[in-house]
């Protein structure tokens, strides 16, 4: 066995936590006398938005003073870190186009990373630092020193492949928490949900995030939490939403002023948030507006979007999740009427619209009594429950997801071990070499649905060498696979008739070496949440500095404001000159947003002085100088 | 690919039965499947080990992943047959099939024909699906009683009847499956 955990389970500390590691926001949870809570921070703040900010010559920012720095610094902030774990810069090739920052290949491997400009960062270092954030979190709201804080249940998405467990697991090595199980996300949400009923009955959890689907099928009973099979798409979620709005936006800016905002990082993460926002209305009225406001470039747009509008743009997008949904019941050979339950889990089901939908399908109502967002904190709090010992009536057998083979010759795949397979579990294989004296077989793992090899995810060659020289064909060449209950797997390769032998862990390939987590740990990561409010502060007063400057340099414009408007600006420039003895950021942070809501007429006489420029041969450029 | 023969490296047949704790038998009640289930796994699972020492882990994925084998075997009708078959001492199937009665090269060559002109159109592809399910549910369903008498008394003759048999229904199997395919590619 080449892995034994890191910390021994000879030493048994304080409680093992429960993390959700979100694409857009993480939750710490656990599970203590009165059950599954969240854990806030001094604030009352329970969603840690997972988001790093890395500035040049300073320690690197988490969570929402992170997120306050998007807009300004775009390029070295990094949110849905999530999205880009253990995968390839060919495997991201769609994200890079609706992404601010931007990726490089890591030298000598396949992996994706993150250029800051100054240095680069990997995905799985980002999600560390946020690890590290909800673990000094739970330290502080548990009032145990973090030393003591060293095991996690972390929550992956079902459909996480192997490369991307791996890379989670050396997140929060980086963390300095050891995974005692890794709980797909879906289940996790049925375990919070309990359903502590006496008979067996079965239930949905239908999982929409910002970035992926999971759809699952567990039976219940008995206190086991049975998954039948689950199905999903790793590229479908809330930001498809988004991504819709955003598009739409863009094309009615340009139309209307010639800019194209999606081509500048900023404009982007602008807008990004722009729909947000938007999509948030729309979850709750018929209409949302969608602004894009940028005093810089001289736009100021915003336009009413109805729910309609909303739901023919976003209609192809919930129907390949229902198409998942009906993939999960015919995987478990079972019917609609078979389903007794539905759970919704996932921001995105809120939208109005995919809540229907799935009712409609199961032909049922959906529970969403949980809070949709900290539904599966509070599951991955449940199973560190039982982990620990402290609710020993429950249990959870989960399923792997993607099928795991081996490339044969013609490059077709042989499957190991079938998707919906329980685990842990164990497959066998005997191959055989088709050259007269091969010394060496070489072995593509492989995982995914596809029948070709190359249509599916490698997740690494490994090579059986020494085999004494024998006839083509003579040779028996026994691969075993081990899945074990964390989704990860092993593999162990042995000729028999000459006894030659190997293992690997598929790590090399996507996932890091422990040299390189251990020289990112020299990274002074635990210092990054100190002094937040001073920094926070700081970035807020940069914030404002740029908004008074442009409101100053328009000056000559303010004859032309209505005199509600006129007085309003007066009041909010007056608020900001007045400003440098405010210490608190969210104080700050009030008179800039006023200051920005003020100058917004502004900014619209700007933009329609710009537009009347342009026509007489003036560019953007020249009349900013004026 | 030639599969190894179980000989080799496996002297004794893997027991699903015995594994997961239940009465050896074709015939079994789904219900008590899956309360053995339950009380393997909550015996073996290796969340039920998290405070035990490394090896105890390593011994209890092991058997976890044995168990989940157990079940997958047993839950089908088909692998179930397959697998007590085996624990008989009946041969293990071969490629090219010698032991088809008449009748059935018979129908599987009628099958053929039909699944060729099915795949035409959905609906009758579809009822065509459910057709081939019906008589391999039938089928298996059919052996019953003589699973029941091998379990009295073990027959050669009866036992290569049996496998016979097992060679329809995964004929059957597979044509079905190859159904789903067609229906797959043609979307």
């Amino acid at each position: 066995m080449t892995e034994l955990p890191i910390f021994g389970q000879d030493t048994p500390q304080g409680p093992i936590l429960g993390i959700d590691l979100g694409t857009t926001n993480t939750l710490v949870a656990v599970f203590d006398a009165s059950g599954a809570r969240i854990l806030a921070d001094a604030n009352g703040e329970e969603l840690l938005p997972s988001v790093v900010s890395f500035p040049k010559d300073e320690l690197p920012l988490v969570g929402q003073s992170a997120l306050d720095r998007a807009r300004f610094d775009p390029k070295r902030t990094i949110h849905s870190a999530k999205r880009l774990i253990g995968k390839g810069i060919a495997d991201l090739k769609e994200e890079q186009a609706s992404l601010p920052y931007d990726l490089v290949n890591a030298p000598d491997r396949s992996l994706a990373c993150i250029d800051l400009g100054y240095r680069q960062v990997n995905p799985s270092e980002v999600s560390g630092y946020i690890l590290a954030a909800a673990r000094s979190r739970a330290a502080q709201a548990l009032k145990i020193k973090r030393e003591d804080l060293t095991r996690a249940v972390i929550t992956v998405p079902a459909y996480f492949d192997d490369a991307q467990r791996q890379a989670t697991r050396d997140a929060a090595r980086f963390a300095g928490l050891d995974v005692v199980r890794m709980l797909s996300e879906p289940t996790a949400a049925a375990l919070a949900y309990g359903f502590e009923k006496k008979e067996a009955q079965r239930v949905i959890i239908f999982d929409l995030g910002g970035g992926t689907l999971d759809v699952s099928l567990l039976k219940l009973e008995k206190g086991v939490f049975r998954v039948l099979a689950t199905a999903g798409d790793t590229r479908l979620g809330g930001d498809d939403f988004d991504r819709f709005l955003m598009n739409l936006a863009a094309e009615k800016i340009q139309k209307k002023t010639g800019v194209d905002v999606l081509r500048s990082p900023a404009g982007r993460a602008t807008l990004r948030r722009a729909a947000e926002d938007c999509k948030k209305q729309l979850s709750t009225s018929e209409t949302g507006t969608l602004k894009y406001h940028d005093p810089q470039a001289g736009v100021a747009w915003k336009q009413e979007i109805d729910w309609r509008t909303f739901q023919k743009g976003i209609t192809p997008y919930v129907q390949r999740a229902l198409d998942a949904c009906a993939q999960v019941l015919q995987d478990a050979e079972l019917n609609i009427e078979d389903v007794d339950e539905v759970v919704l889990v996932g921001g995105s089901t809120r939208v109005p619209l995919v809540k229907a939908a799935v009712s409609q399908f199961f032909q049922t109502t959906c529970h969403d009594e949980l809070d949709p967002e900290k539904v599966v904190a509070l599951g991955a709090a449940v199973q560190a429950g039982i982990l620990g010992g402290k609710a020993n009536n429950l249990l959870l057998l989960d399923v792997t997801p993607l099928s795991l083979g081996i490339e044969t010759m013609g490059g077709t795949v042989s499957k190991l071990i079938p998707r919906n397979t329980a685990i842990p579990s164990q497959a066998k294989e005997t191959f055989t070499t088709y050259v007269d004296g091969q010394s060496a077989i070489s072995l593509n793992i492989i995982q995914g649905e596809r029948e070709m090899a190359s249509d599916n995810r490698s997740l690494g060659n490994f090579t059986l060498s020494g085999i004494p020289p024998m006839p083509a064909g003579l040779p028996q060449a026994t691969v075993q696979f081990t899945l074990d209950a964390d989704g990860l797997l092993r593999v162990q390769a042995k000729e028999q008739r000459s006894g030659v032998e190997t293992e690997i862990a598929i790590e090399p390939k996507h996932g890091l070496t422990d040299k390189e987590v251990e020289s990112m740990l020299q990274d002074a990561w635990d210092h990054a949440e100190e002094d937040l409010t001073q920094r926070r502060l700081a970035d807020v007063r940069t914030q404002l500095d740029t908004v008074f400057r442009s409101v100053e340099k328009s000056n000559s414009l303010f004859s032309q404001l209505s005199e509600v408007q006129r007085e309003r600006l007066e009041d909010a420039r007056e608020e900001a000159t007045t400003s440098d003895s405010v210490t608190s950021p969210d104080l700050l942070k009030g008179i800039l947003d006023e200051l920005e809501d003020a100058s917004y007429p502004l900014a619209e006489i700007l933009m329609n002085q710009v537009a009347v420029h342009a026509v007489q041969g003036q560019n953007l450029t020249e009349f900013s100088k004026e | 690919m030639q599969r190894a023969p179980a000989a080799v490296e496996n002297p004794s047949p893997f027991d699903p039965f015995q594994c997961i704790g239940i009465t050896r038998n074709f015939a079994i009640n789904e219900t008590a499947l899956d309360d053995a289930l339950i009380e393997a796994s909550l015996r073996w699972h290796p969340d039920r080990w998290v405070q035990g020492t490394a090896q105890e882990q390593k011994q209890a994925e092991k058997n976890m992943a044995q168990i989940n084998r157990a079940f997958g075997i047993l839950k089908d009708p088909l692998l179930r047959a397959e697998a007590l078959l085996t624990l008989f001492g009946a041969p293990l199937p071969t490629g090219t099939d010698k032991s088809a009665s008449q009748g059935f090269l018979m129908e599987m060559m009628e099958l053929k024909e039909e699944a060729e002109s099915a795949a035409k159109n959905p609906e009758t592809l579809s009822r065509f699906r459910t057709r081939l399910l019906t008589l391999e549910v039938q089928a298996l369903e059919e052996l019953k009683p003589t699973f029941e008498s091998l379990q009295e008394d073990l027959v050669a003759d009866t036992l290569s009847t049996v496998r016979g048999q097992l060679n329809r229904v995964q004929y059957l199997r597979r044509t079905r499956e190859g159904l789903n395919l067609n229906i797959l590619l043609g979307s």
